[in-house]
């Protein structure tokens, strides 16, 4: 009994841990999927807890940044294909797990929201595209998390980019 | 905007993040980790409920091939529909296992046609309801019996016996092109409009969205410029 409760507490600790170190990709990703603030909550809610039911699933062959983008990507769109709003589906959340603190504002907030607004009206596939090319992965390690070959990792990303810098053009003319 | 600018922008703004998240512990220990999989437990309770009536469905037919089984007419009828009714239950309760093994740490665009199939389970219920209509006489043999207690194969003329006989022959090449027609792939708008009216907007939009992700998969090397 008290070993098992030992194991569990390490396991805890350990999870904990996990997503101190990687609460910035959760943050990322779901708010590329999700606009609005309370829905952003509930989505970051279900990624740590798919991410603590998928633990036990772990295999170490995998970056665990790729383990974290998989599970955080599949929750997303499974959730937001849509772009619908889910606060009447769901219990409103009171507390969120990952907390941001919006008086830490960049010198280039305007610029990173511009960025994610122009990434939320891409496919909901080309959106996890793009996250993973800003998250700096190797167009191999993105081939692998989206399961399409890197010819086309590197033909989709030619075409998004391209996309998104006329847009930025657009914007500050 | 340079390629290189969005990656920079991002890698100031990701390295400023850190800083600005913090993890609140207690509402982590208050969560509970059941509400997370809603959206697969309603999938699974419709699975279930399935799964049920196919049981129900299986266990009424083979009581009723048993207490008729020196009636050829109704064993016959019982045993086919029977085979039926017993692929229904194999099919829904293999679904039940897929969803509960359904695992979150795949590759996303495998993890997602699994997802977006077993929403599209009922359609191929539909298409066994559809195999099986060249059979549909077994269906008045046992409905006359269970709810009239009356014989019509015994009771029926041999013109009007063999017209059915002709009309169920003629039903098979129907049952089995409908049965091909009826997938993912459907090109005739009108195979699509029977999908969508009986599968209603969720196998529509499952459908859809698995094309979808077929087409990102394989646009290739024809986009290559």
């Amino acid at each position: 009994m008290e070993k098992s409760f030992l194991k569990e507490t390490e396991t805890n600790h350990a999870f904990l841990k996990i997503i101190e170190a990687n609460k910035g990709i959760i943050y990322k990703v779901s708010r590329a999927y999700c606009k609005n603030e309370e829905d952003r909550k509930d989505l970051m809610q279900e990624i740590i807890i798919q991410l603590w039911s998928s633990l036990a699933k772990y295999n170490s062959q995998y970056q665990l940044s790729t383990w974290i983008y998989r599970i955080a990507l599949n929750v997303s769109i499974t959730m937001y294909r849509k772009n619908i709003t889910r606060q009447n589906k769901t219990s409103q959340l009171t507390d969120s797990i990952i907390y941001f603190d919006e008086n830490l504002v960049t010198e280039k907030e305007n610029e990173i929201t511009l960025l994610y607004q122009f990434i939320h009206q891409l496919k909901v596939l080309d959106k996890a595209l793009m996250l993973l090319y800003l998250e700096q992965k190797s167009y191999k390690e993105i081939a692998e998390i989206l399961d399409i070959t890197e010819t086309n990792v590197a033909t989709k990303l030619g075409r998004i980019k391209q996309n998104i810098k006329q847009q930025f053009l657009a914007h500050n003319k | 905007m340079e390629d290189i600018d969005f990656k920079n922008l991002w890698n100031n703004y990701s390295s400023n993040l850190d800083a600005k998240l913090e993890i609140n512990f207690a509402s982590f220990k208050k969560t509970n980790v059941k509400k997370t999989r809603l959206h697969l437990y309603k999938l699974l309770f419709q699975r279930i409920i399935e799964g049920l009536l196919f049981v129900i469905f299986s266990a009424l037919l083979a009581i009723f091939s048993i207490n008729n089984y020196t009636v050829p007419q109704y064993l016959i009828s019982g045993v086919i529909l029977g085979c039926f009714s017993t692929i229904g239950t194999i099919g829904t309760f293999g679904q039940i296992i897929l969803i509960l093994r359904l695992n979150y740490s795949e590759p996303v665009t495998i993890f997602l046609v699994k997802l977006e199939k077993l929403k599209t389970y009922s359609l191929k219920t539909f298409k066994l309801l559809f195999l099986s209509c060249p059979f549909y006489f077994a269906y008045i043999i046992i409905g006359f019996k269970a709810i009239f207690n009356f014989d019509i194969y015994a009771n029926s003329s041999s013109s009007w016996l063999l017209s059915n006989l002709v009309f169920s022959i003629l039903l098979i090449p129907i049952s089995i092109w409908l049965y091909k027609k009826l997938n993912f792939d459907a090109q005739s708008n009108w195979i699509k409009e029977l999908i969508a009216n009986n599968g209603g907007k969720q196998i529509d939009s499952s459908i859809k969205f698995i094309n979808e992700i077929k087409e990102y998969q394989k646009k290739d090397s024809e986009n290559i410029d």
